[in-house]
């Protein structure tokens, strides 16, 4: 796996920028809204003044517009911890290793990046990925990024290996309450389904990316004996007899996964393998930060 | 069914060859790996049940197919009814047996042969033959349909079998193959040699009991005074059956019981009054019979032997009795004895004379004078009776002295106290009186005594030449074919042009020419001048009596029966097997499984 990020990425990636989409509860501070709120510098609301407040917090000028006496809330800026998940079973090993537009490479490039935009930003961010039984432990700082590239860059699980457990349940069991950035391809949640509702209820932000390379979108085979990559089942068919099927079931399939997280809070995008990366971070994180990319 | 080649048959151990390549198959395939093979399987789903029919059915079909070609090249065919049933165009003779002993089965044989004619190329060429005595080419080179029309326009007739005839008129045509189909119940003594082509020989035997009568034959009964004795032979299972015998009205003359004996043979005789025309005589038909016209035959008229009628002109005072008396006494004519009847001229008229060699007119008034008659002048004879076929005309009568100056040998002392003119004199004079006057003139077909036979009017009666004289007319005057009015089915019978004839069936026919009839029975003659004559089947054609069929010069046709080759129908399979395989294999799209 390609373990480095190239420097027009690397520098790229840097503009944008990772919000949580609701309040972080961390003992650190951050950029992200805290979940506790105090005296940071984010105004939040004004209420009426009660005995015992702290006087410093009346807001003076909104007394003198309206006569009374209301006191300003701020929202307390709190560090982030994410969590980079990388499906590296291996439906994601594909096509062979080293060959362009590589999916794993693909999801290794995206979460990479991510992991930079996030320590640039200060956050924590662990890595976990589906052979894991046990996610690493979070890091933050630029020195953190070596090490979650190396994890990145350990091989894939090879062909006709199952994964450990389903994607769904590895994310519902490693949940801990930090934002989840997944790349996978989400195949196998034709199997087991991933529990959105869950991680969305737990985690401040939940971005998943559908790694798909071209090749899957539009197969370039007629006649062939098509095997799965993670069991022994096969399919003989003439390709070009059935493509239409397979087209409209793959299009159900990424419209159903997509407006399954979206109806429960998540964030899905199609990451074609062979697309920019940090587009696909840019159109993925918010358009907020698109604008900021290409200002950039 | 059976096989031309059956060795060809091992062929069809190559349907291993289909199972193996069957089998095969998945490793040919280039393996693609395919991460989204679920979204594959899922786009499969709904047709992969059928596809799993159709990878099955694909196997079936090869197999099939691979069968197909080895019964094909075996050389299938099946036994069918329908001879030639092979569909080739060819030269096909067939031979019709419209014989009486076909009746009931000649439907049969018209259907046989027809089907005979659907199973064959409709640009074959037919010539059909009648076996029915005499062997008749009724078209020959005919076009398929319009032989089916022929053969189905044909009749049963009352004609004896001539498979022999048949046999001279088969020919196939060089251009097309040969071939030859006899529809006939074989009757014994019709063994004949066949050409040798390729032939189906069809059987059509009656099953069922038959009853016929084969011979029947009135004779004079010298023990009863003109009285008949009618002979009977029929044919039959064993048992009895009643014989009757019927006048020309109608009228029951006599009936007997008829004994057939363990050869299916019996005799009977009848005695019938001595006043007979023509007699129909019928064998009562056995239960569930279904040949009919065999049980009834005519008889052309009352006796056999020489038949003589004597007209009596003047039964009152017996003006015929020397002539009577010279009839009985004159030898045979021709070798057939006299068999004399006397009929008053008052009654002849309901008298078949056409069954009648010759007729004596006895002073009779000649209002029905016909041909082979001799006309006598009597005191009421007619004043012009006769015609040119007389060769004379009888002319006024006269009374005096009359000698015979010319005469033949016995009669040169006859002196007449009576006698008529004879004017218009055409035939031979064989008698002449002293004055010169013809006395007997010999034509054509009759003949006419200038006197009577009466010895009123002349001493001719008691000259010795008086028997030889009626000898000598009987022999100048009888029919040149005996007996006569009774023919042959099929024979040739002529007669005067534009002649109406009331045919057996009821049928009026009129005869333009020379005519051929093949129903048997009583035809009336009809006109001024009443005549009949009969047509007699052919006894053996009810006898049952079969023959042997013929050898097959080709072993296969033997009994109606052919090989109806049926591999292209095989081909034709097989075109289909390949058919359905290409277009299933183009359509299915998948075969799923899991390796290992």
């Amino acid at each position: 796996m390609s373990a480095t990020l190239d420097g027009s990425v690397a520098s790229r990636v840097k503009a944008l920028e990772f919000r949580a989409e609701r309040a972080v509860r961390s003992l650190r501070a951050g950029m992200h809204r805290s979940r506790d709120q105090g005296s940071s510098t984010v105004f939040s609301e004004h209420r009426p003044y009660r005995p015992g407040d702290d006087l410093r917090r009346l807001d003076w000028r909104a007394y003198a517009r309206s006569g009374k006496p209301v006191v300003r809330r701020f929202e307390q800026e709190a560090q982030l911890r994410a969590t980079l998940v990388l499906d590296d079973s291996a439906s994601m090993n594909w096509p062979a290793p080293d060959t362009a537009d590589h999916k794993g490479d693909a999801a290794v490039t995206l979460l990479a990046a991510a992991a930079l935009l996030l320590l640039e930003q200060g956050d924590a961010v662990r890595l976990l990925r589906l052979s894991d039984r046990e996610p690493a432990p979070y890091s933050s700082g630029r020195s953190a990024l070596p090490a979650i590239l190396r994890r990145l860059s350990e091989p894939f699980q090879a062909m006709g290996e199952a994964p450990a457990m389903p994607l769904g349940a590895q994310l519902q069991r490693t949940s801990d309450g930090s934002a989840l950035i997944v790349a996978s391809d989400f195949l196998d949640v034709l199997d087991a389904p991933i529990p959105w509702r869950t991680l969305v209820t737990r985690a401040p932000r939940v971005v998943a990316f559908q790694v798909l390379h071209k090749g899957e979108l539009e197969p370039d085979a007629r006649e062939a004996r098509f095997v799965a990559c993670e069991d022994d089942a096969f399919i003989e068919a003439d390709f070009e007899r059935v493509r239409e099927g397979y087209t409209s079931a793959l299009q159900a399939f990424c419209n159903t996964l997509r407006s399954d997280a979206q109806l429960a809070g998540a964030s899905l995008r199609l990451a074609r393998s062979d697309e920019d990366p940090v587009l696909v971070l840019a159109s993925a994180f918010g358009s907020g930060v698109a604008m900021r990319t290409e200002r950039h | 069914m059976g096989f031309a080649t059956p060795l060809a048959l091992l062929l069809g151990l190559l349907i291993a060859g289909p199972i193996i390549a069957h089998l095969r198959r998945q490793r040919r395939l280039p393996v693609h790996p395919l991460p989204t093979l679920r979204l594959l399987e899922k786009a499969l789903a709904e047709q992969r049940r059928r596809f799993v029919v159709r990878d099955r059915a694909l196997l079936v079909l090869r197999i099939l197919a691979v069968l197909a070609v080895a019964l094909a090249v075996a050389g299938p065919f099946f036994w069918t009814d329908a001879a030639f049933g092979d569909g080739r165009a060819t030269s096909l003779t067939v031979v019709l047996d419209d014989s009486a002993s076909m009746e009931t089965v000649f439907e049969d044989a018209q259907d046989r042969a027809i089907a005979t004619l659907d199973a064959l190329d409709t640009d074959s060429r037919i010539t059909v033959v009648a076996a029915g005595a005499p062997a008749r080419v009724l078209g020959s080179e005919l076009s398929v349909a319009a032989a089916r029309s022929l053969i189905r326009e044909q009749r049963v007739s009352d004609r004896s079998t001539d498979l022999v005839g048949a046999a001279r008129a088969a020919r196939g045509s060089a251009s097309m193959i040969p071939r030859l189909l006899v529809l006939s119940d074989f009757p014994a003594g019709q063994e004949t040699e066949w050409p040798r082509i390729e032939s189906a020989f069809e059987v059509l035997r009656e099953s069922g009991p038959n009853r016929a009568l084969l011979e029947a034959e009135s004779i004079p009964d010298p023990t009863r005074g003109g009285a008949l004795s009618l002979r009977v032979r029929a044919f039959g299972p064993p048992g009895t059956a009643e014989v009757r015998a019927f006048d020309e009205e109608g009228e029951l003359l006599a009936r007997a019981d008829l004994t057939f004996d363990d050869v299916r043979q019996g005799t009977l005789t009848l005695a019938l009054p001595a006043a007979s025309g023509p007699l129909r005589v019928e064998l009562e038909a056995a239960e569930g019979e279904g040949r009919l016209r065999d049980n009834t035959r005519w008889l052309a008229a009352a006796s056999s032997g020489q038949q003589v009628l004597i007209v009596e002109g003047l039964p009152a005072t017996q003006s015929s009795r020397y002539l009577q008396r010279a009839l009985r006494l004159v030898p045979n004519v021709g070798g057939q004895a006299i068999a004399p009847r006397v009929v008053d001229e008052t009654r002849v008229a309901r008298i078949d004379t056409a069954g009648f060699d010759v007729v004596f007119h006895s002073s009779t008034r000649n209002a029905a004078v016909r041909s082979r008659a001799l006309l006598t002048c009597g005191a009421q004879t007619r004043r012009g009776a006769g015609e040119g076929a007389f060769g004379a005309r009888l002319g006024a009568s006269e009374t005096g002295t009359f000698t015979l100056s010319e005469s033949w040998p016995g009669l040169e002392g006859v002196q007449a106290r009576r006698r008529c003119r004879l004017s218009d004199v055409e035939g031979e004079v064989a008698m002449r009186w002293s004055d010169g006057m013809p006395a007997l003139v010999v034509g054509a077909e009759g003949a006419l005594l200038g006197t009577s036979f009466d010895d009123v009017d002349s001493n001719l009666p008691y000259q010795p030449g008086f028997l030889p004289m009626v000898h000598r007319l009987l022999t100048t005057l009888r029919a040149p074919t005996a007996p006569g009015g009774r023919f042959q089915v099929g024979e040739r019978v002529t007669l005067p042009a534009s002649t109406s004839i009331d045919a057996p069936s009821g049928e009026r026919i009129v005869v333009t020419g020379p005519r051929t009839f093949a129903e048997a029975g009583r035809y009336e003659v009809l006109g001024s001048e009443p005549r009949a004559f009969v047509i007699v089947a052919d006894s053996s054609e009810s006898t049952d009596r079969f023959g042997e069929v013929p050898e097959q010069t080709r072993q296969d046709a033997r009994s109606g029966r052919s090989r109806r080759p049926v591999e292209g129908w095989f081909f034709l399979t097989l075109g289909l097997l390949l058919l359905a395989e290409g277009v299933l294999r183009e359509r299915s799209p998948a075969r799923s499984g899991a390796a290992g």
